[in-house]
């Protein structure tokens, strides 16, 4: 950010820096850059039922923030993100923190353990959990009774979020925990040490020392966590598929963009739905990384 | 500022591009070759009697594919196709027949207008309003390949243990159920789920949601007396546990038919043959009764669920061969009349009925009630490009509200249905 750090930029030799990241950047331009410029030029094109297509500033958006199922699917997608995120950091946090404590030789095996749910994903993992909470065929289906509907199901539109929630924390953690760990393991014991010199119990270190010292990491977590948690979509898709007629095909954000797009053929709105999400995660990632100054950690 | 003006470059470049993509329109394959080949999108059911009608008129030329038919699946598969400018199919088969008013509009275009192009005899011979679902402005564009028409399956050899009547009248049929809560618990009337319930019973009452008047303009009301007289018999029910929400196929229903608890299922005419028969294989129990009647309605009509169709490709190269495949399809007695649906053909419906008639699965010979229900499916019931949104909008209020509050649910659903119809591109009228 700084003149003196451009300045250094600039006399170091830039190939091999562009060697690394060029394949990333060919397949970034093809199925990232390209597709969303493509969008944006196909959000304002407004292609009526019958007659011909036009140009229109507004009225594909316009259409999109007025459906009715819009409000509906960002109400179950903020319900959602409400449960998740926050247990997701809290236990993120606490298995890290336990692991990075207690080094005993469990700790390598309860980091492996935790890692595993998320070695299975998307639409294998949703499958998967249908079958966790279907209470006829579910390992722990005699506990699950205790959930159902009056119909004798626990998938529904209003379970969904605390649903989701748990296949988020599940699969999720483990990734972030080996991260969290690592970070952990680097704040210098010499701190640590210091801490405790001073008179801080375990709680004030974990508090005004271990958790400062990862914050950037947590920030992290979370705006990956929020991009991924507002575009869900395989999971409600595959979950809705398994119980027919319980939850609704357009339960979140991003599968309105998916019946735009396909069963109503209308890519226009399609398109400005998807903009639409794209600008509400990119507002969140800079909020996010200006009140944790993520890319200062140089400066610290 | 290089980088800046490099980016810029890029932009442009890119956009360019863009913009040359998505303006290269489909061609107009109008053009007629005698000799084009043909392909055939077919769902799995039919995909082996499709191939063996490619096998035996060869000189058609056609290759058969079976595709993904779940809703929705078939028209975007097109859309992508028609946008793409290649690989549109020139037959296709819809099991959500719904799909073709999605396929009639933009961006995609697809079915050829069909009247004059095939036999006027061909369009007669299907029962009585099953083309008129499909025609706009006096122009047909399917060829109706079965009803779906609803009857009531029920357990003969159960009423007659239990001592019950069968219900000619959805009073009847209330009364039915109130009586099975407090006796027999545990044994079912059927589900409401979804299409099972909004198209079956609301669409069989008359209820107004999807009754299209073109292919722009649609009767919405859900406050009139067809509605709400559906209402006062599937509330009750759901309520005392008699009529389920669930899908007829899920895994949690379906012990219901395997251990001999469906008493009784207003259900399409298909649901027999390929719901209850492959999971409850002992004869002369199940048999079927005509639809009851609505309390204040004229005659007993039918609601429908499903009904597929055939579709045949404006921009065919080969309509001839085209229309001959879907024509075969549809009104072979010896293709249409052999399947596990009801067959729109009258002709092929003959045939079809004369194996059920004699199948000991059957309690009775059910074919002269599913003869007389074919023809009498509820005209209220349209094709419309909003019919997955309704039926989400069932689920989410009438069907997820247990019976508890069905009145104010069932106004949820007009009010989300009306919204849907307006964003799919319907003038809605209120009659």
């Amino acid at each position: 950010m700084t003149n003196s750090n451009s300045g250094l930029r600039t006399k170091r030799p830039r190939s091999p820096g562009w060697g690394f990241i060029a394949p990333y950047a060919v397949l970034l331009i093809a199925f990232g850059i390209t597709p969303a410029l493509f969008g944006i030029v196909t959000a304002f094109v407004v292609t009526p039922v019958f007659g011909d297509s036009y140009i229109s500033l507004t009225e594909n958006f316009r259409a999109v923030l007025t459906d009715y199922r819009f409000t509906i699917a960002a109400g179950n997608v903020l319900l959602y993100l409400a449960i998740w995120l926050p247990a997701l950091i809290v236990v993120v946090f606490t298995i890290s923190l336990v692991i990075d404590t207690k080094k005993t030789r469990f700790a390598s095996f309860t980091r492996f353990v935790s890692y595993i749910p998320g070695a299975v994903t998307g639409s294998a993992a949703a499958l998967l959990w249908l079958f966790m909470f279907s209470p006829a065929v579910s390992p722990v289906g005699p506990f699950l009774s205790n959930f159902t509907g009056s119909n004798g199901i626990i998938v529904s539109d209003g379970s969904l979020p605390i649903i989701l929630a748990t296949m988020g924390v599940a699969a999720g953690a483990g990734g972030w925990i080996v991260l969290l760990v690592g970070a952990l393991t680097a704040i210098p014991r010499e701190l640590i040490e210091a801490a405790k010199i001073d008179g801080a119990n375990v709680w004030s270190t974990i508090w005004h020392v271990k958790l400062p010292m990862v914050r950037n990491y947590l920030a992290f977590i979370l705006i990956v966590s929020v991009a991924a948690g507002f575009q869900v979509f395989v999971e409600p898709q595959v979950l809705g598929a398994g119980a027919q007629g319980q939850v609704s095909s357009t339960w979140s954000i991003n599968q309105i963009v998916y019946a735009y797009a396909t069963g109503e053929s209308n890519y226009g709105r399609a398109s400005a739905l998807s903009i639409v999400l794209l600008a509400v995660c990119v507002l969140i990632a800079v909020i996010v990384l200006r009140k944790t100054r993520f890319y200062s950690i140089g400066d610290e | 500022m290089k980088r800046t003006v490099q980016l810029a470059i890029a932009s442009a470049v890119v956009l360019s591009v863009l913009t040359a993509c998505s303006t290269a329109a489909a061609p107009e394959g109008t053009e007629q070759d005698p000799d084009a080949p043909i392909t055939v999108w077919v769902d799995a059911t039919r995909n082996d009697s499709a191939v063996a009608l490619a096998e035996a008129q060869p000189e058609l030329n056609a290759t058969v594919e079976s595709v993904d038919n779940t809703q929705g699946a078939i028209s975007s598969r097109i859309a992508l196709a028609t946008r793409a400018g290649e690989g549109v199919p020139d037959v296709v088969f819809l099991s959500s027949p719904d799909e073709i008013a999605t396929l009639l509009a933009n961006p995609v275009n697809y079915p050829l207008a069909l009247t004059g192009q095939v036999d006027d005899a061909v369009l007669d011979g299907f029962a009585a309003g099953s083309v008129d679902r499909c025609t706009y402005e006096g122009v047909a564009y399917c060829l109706p390949n079965d009803i779906a028409q609803t009857v009531l399956y029920y357990n003969k050899t159960l009423f007659d243990q239990f001592g019950y009547e069968i219900p000619t009248t959805f009073d009847d049929f209330l009364a039915l159920g109130e009586t099975v809560a407090a006796e027999n618990p545990g044994y079912s009337l059927g589900t409401i789920n979804s299409r099972y319930g909004l198209d079956a019973l609301y669409g069989s009452s008359g209820c107004q949601y999807n009754h299209a008047t073109s292919a722009t303009e649609v009767i919405i009301n859900v406050e009139t007396e067809a509605c709400t007289r559906v209402n006062d018999v599937v509330g009750p029910l759901v309520a005392n546990g008699t009529l389920s929400t669930l899908d007829p196929f899920d895994p949690v229903f379906t012990p219901i038919v395997t251990e001999g608890r469906l008493l009784a299922f207003i259900a399409p005419s298909w649901m027999g043959e390929y719901g209850i028969k492959p999971n409850y294989a002992t004869e002369g129990d199940y048999a079927v009764a005509a639809m009851p009647k609505w309390a204040g309605a004229d005659t007993n009509l039918s609601g429908a669920v499903g009904g597929g169709i055939w579709l045949v490709s404006a921009t065919s190269k080969n309509q001839a061969a085209a229309i001959a495949f879907a024509t075969a399809m549809a009104t072979d007695p010896a293709i249409a009349g052999a399947g596990a649906t009801y067959p729109a053909d009258s002709a092929s419906a003959e045939a079809w009925l004369g194996t059920v008639a004699s199948d000991p699965w059957y309690a009775e010979d059910p074919s002269s009630v599913l003869k007389d229900a074919a023809g009498k499916v509820s005209t209220t019931l349209g094709y419309v490009r909003y019919q997955t949104q309704a039926l989400d909008a069932y689920n989410a209020t009438i069907g997820s509200e247990a019976g508890a509050d069905i009145d104010a649910a069932l106004l949820a659903f007009g009010e989300q249905v009306t919204a849907a119809a307006t964003s799919a591109g319907y003038t809605v009228i209120a009659q």
